[in-house]
C-alpha cells in the first residue's frame, strides 16, 4: 500500500512535468528551437515511426543500439566473472593482472576508441568491443570483492562437508558472489549504456545514439527530443529488469 | 562392559604465532586427549585462553606447530567429513533451502538419491526441520538455523562434531531450548560432540565430561566427568541441588585461579 503511494506521487509528478511542457508550447512559452512543442515531437516521432529514419526503421536503430549492447554486456559477463572470481581467489593473478585493468578503466573510452576503429574496422565489432571494455571494469572490480567478501567460516564450512577445490569454487564461491556480481553487472549496463551514445557517433549509419546526433546536425530538434525520451525509457526499462531478475536470483538479499 | 571406541586423539598440540615484530606468541602447550564416541565434552575457557585455536586446529583449518591429530587411524591434517563443525553463526548457504544446505555434504559421496533422501529426512527429523525443508534460511529463526546447520554437520556421518559456541548469538530462552535439542541429538545422533563454551552452567547441564583450559600458553589444566549428568535429558532441576551450585563453584574458581590479564 505505502509502495503503491510512493509511484503514485512519481507518477503525478511526471505528468505535471509533461502537462508544463503541453501548456508551454501552446502558450509558447518557449523558444521553439530550444524546447520544440509537444505536437512537433509528436509528429517527428510519428514520421520517422512511418518513413523510418535515413533507410532503417525505428525498430531496426533500437534493435542495432540493443544488440551492440546485448553483445558487449554477454561478453563482459563471461570474461569478468571468471576472471573476477580467480583473482579474487589468486592474489598472483590479481597482481598479474590488476595494473592494466587500473590504467584502462581511467580512460574515456573516447580516447581510445579511435584505436579501436583501426584496429578492429569501422563495422559493430569496434563498436561493441568498446561498449565491452566500458563494462568490463564496473564487472570485474565487483567479482573480485565479493570473493573477498566470502564469510571465511562458509568456506571452511563447505572444506570440512568434503567439498574439494572445484566444488568449492561452483557451488559455494560463485554462488556467495552472485548477489555482488548482479549488482556489478547494473552498474555496468549503466556505464555501457552511456558510451553507446559515444560509441555511435562514429561511422554508423544506424543505432538509436546516431539518430540523435546525426538530426542535431540537421537541427531536427523534434527528431533529437523523442530519440532522448526513447533513450531514457530504454534505459529504465532495461534497469528495471536487471533489478528484476537480482530480485528472482538472490531472493534472501536484504531479509538476512 | 563394551569397550569404548576413541573417536579422536590429540598428541601433543602446540601452536607458536611468530610475530613479526614480537615475541614468539605461544597460543598452545603440548595439549593431549582422547575423545571417545559417548563423549559430550564441554571445553571451558575464559575468552582468549586458545580455544577457537584449538578447534580450528581440530577441524583442520590451522595445521599445529607441533603434534598430530589421529581420526580412526588416519592423520588428520585437512578439513574433512569426519570432524564436523558446527560455527557461531548458522553459517548456512542462503541460496539453498534448508533440504538443500542439509543435503549438501552428502554430494561429495557416491549415493543414490533414495539413499540421500533418506539420510537427509532422518537427520531433519532429529533436529525437528521435517515440516520445514522447504523454507530457506532467511526464512527461519535464529534457532532453528542453527538446528539446520547441526544437520547439515551430521549427515556425513563424522566420527566427532565440533560445536563452537553455537549458541552465543541466540536469546536466553532459545538458548535454553537449544540446549534441550542439541543433548536431544547427541542422544540420537551417537557421535562425539565437543562443545565450546564460556558458560559454566551450559557446560554442567549439558556435558558428561568438562575440560578446563588455562591461557597463556592454552593448555588442559582439568579433565573429569560430569557426574551431574543421569538422565537422558537436559534436566534442569540440577541447577536446584547444592552439588550442582559447588561443582559451579570451584569450576568458577578453577577457570580462574591463575592470574592471568585480559
Amino acid at each position: 500500500m505505502k509502495k503503491n503511494k510512493y509511484k503514485i506521487i512519481s507518477a503525478i509528478s511526471v505528468c505535471t512535468v509533461l502537462l508544463l511542457w503541453t501548456i508551454g508550447s501552446i502558450f509558447k512559452w518557449f523558444n521553439p528551437v530550444f524546447i520544440p512543442p509537444v505536437k512537433d515531437v509528436i509528429d517527428a516521432f510519428l514520421e520517422v515511426w512511418e518513413n523510418g529514419y535515413k533507410g532503417y526503421s525505428l525498430p531496426f536503430h533500437i534493435f542495432s543500439s540493443m544488440k551492440r549492447l546485448f553483445f558487449a554486456i554477454l561478453l563482459a559477463f563471461v570474461t569478468a566473472v571468471p576472471i573476477g572470481l580467480l583473482a579474487g581467489i589468486s592474489k598472483v593473478f590479481l597482481a598479474i593482472i590488476d595494473p592494466f585493468i587500473e590504467f584502462y578503466r581511467a580512460l574515456p573510452p573516447l580516447a581510445y576508441y579511435i584505436l579501436l576503429i583501426l584496429w578492429l574496422g569501422i563495422e559493430d565489432l569496434s563498436k561493441i568491443i568498446l561498449l565491452f571494455l566500458s563494462a568490463f571494469a564496473p564487472l570485474f572490480i565487483a567479482t573480485v570483492f565479493a570473493v573477498k567478501k566470502i564469510p571465511e567460516a562458509r568456506l571452511n564450512g563447505a572444506k570440512s562437508l568434503g567439498a574439494g577445490p572445484i566444488p568449492l569454487f561452483f557451488l559455494v564461491i560463485f554462488p556467495s558472489c552472485l548477489p555482488d556480481i548482479l549488482t556489478g553487472l547494473r552498474t555496468s549496463v549503466g556505464v555501457c549504456y552511456a558510451t553507446l551514445v559515444a560509441a555511435e557517433m562514429v561511422a554508423a549509419v544506424s543505432g538509436i545514439g546516431w539518430l540523435v546526433l546525426d538530426s542535431s546536425k540537421y537541427l531536427r530538434f523534434d527528431i533529437v527530443y523523442f530519440g532522448i525520451i526513447i533513450i531514457g525509457i530504454l534505459a529504465i526499462i532495461i534497469d528495471s529488469f536487471i533489478r528484476l531478475l537480482i530480485k528472482k536470483a538472490t531472493p534472501w538479499i536484504g531479509k538476512e | 562392559m563394551v569397550d569404548k571406541i576413541k573417536s579422536i586423539s590429540l598428541k601433543n598440540i602446540g601452536l607458536t604465532f611468530h610475530m613479526d615484530n614480537s615475541e614468539d606468541f605461544r597460543a598452545l602447550d603440548d595439549i593431549s586427549f582422547d575423545v571417545y564416541d559417548d563423549d559430550f565434552i564441554c571445553l571451558l575457557g575464559p575468552s582468549g585462553c586458545g580455544k577457537t585455536s584449538l578447534l580450528n586446529i581440530l577441524a583442520g583449518y590451522q595445521a599445529p606447530s607441533e603434534g598430530e591429530i589421529i581420526v580412526g587411524d588416519k592423520i588428520h591434517k585437512k578439513p574433512d567429513p569426519d570432524v564436523g563443525v558446527v560455527f557461531q553463526q548458522p553459517n548456512l548457504f542462503p541460496w539453498l533451502n534448508v533440504r538443500k544446505n542439509v543435503e549438501f555434504g552428502l554430494k561429495f559421496k557416491k549415493l543414490g538419491i533414495g539413499e540421500r533422501n533418506e539420510i537427509v529426512d532422518h537427520y531433519l527429523d532429529i533436529v525437528g526441520l521435517t515440516y520445514f525443508d522447504k523454507m530457506y534460511p532467511y526464512q527461519l529463526s535464529g534457532g532453528m538455523r542453527q538446528r539446520a546447520a547441526i544437520a547439515r554437520t551430521l549427515v556425513t556421518d563424522p566420527k566427532i562434531v565440533l560445536l563452537d559456541e553455537p549458541f552465543s548469538a541466540l536469546d536466553a530462552l532459545t538458548r535454553e531450548k537449544m540446549q534441550d535439542y542439541t543433548y536431544d541429538i547427541w542422544t540420537k545422533a551417537k557421535k562425539s560432540f565437543f562443545f565450546i563454551t564460556h558458560d559454566v552452567d551450559e557446560a554442567l547441564l549439558m556435558s558428561n565430561r568438562i575440560l578446563v583450559m588455562h591461557p597463556k600458553p592454552g593448555r588442559i589444566v582439568k579433565d573429569f566427568k560430569n557426574p551431574l549428568i543421569k538422565e537422558g535429558y537436559v534436566n534442569r532441576n540440577i541447577k536446584k541441588t547444592p552439588e550442582f551450585w559447588s561443582l559451579r563453584d570451584s569450576l568458577i574458581s578453577d577457570i580462574d585461579s591463575e592470574e592471568y590479564n585480559l
